[in-house]
């Protein structure tokens, strides 16, 4: 497998309205007021000219204080973010493993929750059935996977949520901090799934704030500051570096 | 699954500008790919709306048939007119406008409310207008069915003017697919859009001839009425439900037309804003 992620100078702008929830009336009023205030923005970019080159066989930690773009960096490549400027290659499927249960509906029972996540994720429903005996098996939830999903403690969501996500075979994996859910028991069985996700794809990136996941799981590492990349290099040090920082600021 | 998917290839330039050819190629092909996601979106939002509730989806049939039984009677004896005939009329116009109306209301928020889905994966954004205008289409073919089982209890009979029920459907829904894209987008940069939106629906509504028919209005209002689109496309279903008749191609025209226009332009719209909207939610 040759899966490869190629940015070049890829920049997102996010625009800060002053009026979030722009209407026709305040436009017709603001038109006939002669008053262009509530139409300001300011422009913010969340990744500023970025270039990176990612290969097979990296596995890629992105570190950074809030705010930096890191969320922004995998959500572009994720195809989420349009970039405004710059330009991207992609080779190989890109799965990511974002914000956990994002795609439920409460109402249906966990079977048919299984069914609409895969779709979310361009699965067929025969695909999905496939799968179904596995996710079962690994999320532990036996019976309740016959109750609609809003009956679920929020553990044992994390539980069904994390089962579906994770049964796909990766190759270009992204994790945006979605490393514990449920009980202890099931944090270590997530880990252990997440380590062998880690090995069978081609590329992985990851972003978290824990530091002991990064050098554990990653041979790479960048630090990303206000949409620019400060380090990019061996974890020892790149996270040195980024210690620093946090250092300094304290 | 992950050998076959090795050949997936984004490619983006963003100095280059997506041509027309490209935003339907690729809407096409992903429109494939997520088919069950568009599939089970217009399912749960069909069975979410009769849930909990004994009969479940036979109020999608009732609940219009008892609704309109009302207005019948209401609007029969005011004006006089024999209630089974005027109650086929109403329905056949009613039904239609119902249509129009909550895909043009529900379509105006269909992306607004999928802000969840939207900043959490990619999924093509055209899912979830299209989802709004399927949810009601599943919805007219229901009430449809209701009101055959009452013309038939009315004692109307089969005419052969109803195989064309399908194309008016089917050119009525291009041009509310058209409309639904370009309401979805422009609510986004002006959210107050679905009231101006129901309030204008409403206005319409007394200015097509649903309620009353095109020959109890003066001369004036007669021609003022050709003004407004949805007078054709509610013709064309007055003409095949309730006058039996198969449309000439002069009552056809203006509907394809309009159709045609508004496919046309959504698409368009839907083109240069698509990837405005993430950031705009």
């Amino acid at each position: 497998m040759n899966a490869f992620i190629q940015l070049e100078k890829i920049s997102v702008k996010f625009r800060i309205y002053h009026n979030p929830n722009p209407s026709l009336k305040d436009t017709f009023v603001n038109w006939f007021m002669g008053n262009k205030k509530l139409d300001d923005y300011r422009d913010f970019y969340a990744l500023d000219e970025v270039t990176l080159q990612i290969n097979s066989g990296d596995r890629v930690g992105i570190v950074g204080l809030n705010g930096a773009g890191k969320s922004t960096l995998l959500k572009t490549i994720s195809g989420i973010y349009r970039p405004h400027q710059g330009k991207i290659k992609i080779r190989g499927k890109v799965t990511p493993l974002m914000e956990l249960g994002a795609g439920f509906d409460p109402e249906q029972t966990g079977r048919k929750n299984i069914l609409l996540y895969g779709a979310l994720l361009g699965f067929s429903p025969s695909i999905m059935k496939d799968k179904e005996k596995e996710i079962e098996e690994f999320s532990e939830l036996g019976d309740f996977l016959d109750l609609p999903v809003k009956y679920y403690s929020s553990g044992m969501f994390g539980r069904l949520a994390f089962s579906i996500a994770t049964m796909t075979e990766p190759e270009i994996l992204m994790i945006d901090e979605v490393f514990s859910t449920g009980d202890g028991h099931f944090v270590e069985k997530s880990t252990n799934r997440i380590q062998k996700m880690v090995e069978e794809s081609s590329i992985l990136v990851v972003v978290s704030h824990n530091i002991s996941h990064i050098r554990k799981l990653c041979n790479r590492v960048i630090y990303l500051d206000k949409g620019n990349i400060l380090g990019d290099g061996s974890p020892e040090i790149v996270l040195e570096q980024y210690h620093q920082k946090i250092l300094s600021i304290n | 699954m992950s050998k076959k998917s090795n050949q997936v290839i984004v490619e983006f330039d963003a100095s280059e500008k997506t041509t027309l050819i490209g935003f339907l190629s690729r809407n096409i092909y992903e429109l494939i790919i997520y088919r069950y996601a568009l599939y089970n979106f217009i399912n749960t939002n069909l069975s979410s709306r009769y849930r909990r509730s004994t009969i479940g989806f036979f109020w999608s049939l009732l609940n219009p048939l008892f609704t309109m039984v009302i207005m019948a009677i209401v609007f029969s004896s005011l004006y006089n007119l024999p209630f089974t005939q005027f109650s086929l009329y109403l329905f056949s116009g009613l039904l239609p406008w119902n249509l129009i109306t909550t895909s043009l209301i529900n379509g105006s928020v269909s992306l607004i409310t999928a802000e969840a889905y939207l900043k959490k994966v990619y999924i093509p954004k055209i899912l979830f207008p299209l989802t709004s205008l399927g949810v009601e289409i599943t919805n007219f073919l229901f009430s449809l069915i209701s009101l055959f089982l009452l013309s038939i209890f009315l004692g109307a009979g089969f005419s052969i003017s109803l195989l064309f029920l399908p194309l008016a459907l089917l050119i009525l829904s291009l041009y509310l697919f058209g409309l639904t894209l370009l309401i979805s987008i422009v609510t986004i940069y002006f959210r107050d859009l679905t009231h101006i939106l129901q309030i204008m629906l409403l206005g319409l509504f007394y200015f097509t001839p649903v309620l009353y028919q095109v020959d109890m209005l003066s001369d004036n209002l007669r021609e003022m009425i050709k003004f407004n689109p949805f007078y054709y496309f509610i013709n064309i279903f007055h003409l095949i439900i309730y006058e039996s008749k198969i449309p000439s191609i002069n009552e056809w025209l203006p509907c394809i037309v309009f159709a045609i226009i508004s496919a046309f332009l959504g698409i368009i719209v839907f083109q240069k804003k698509e990837s405005d909207i993430i950031y705009r939610l």
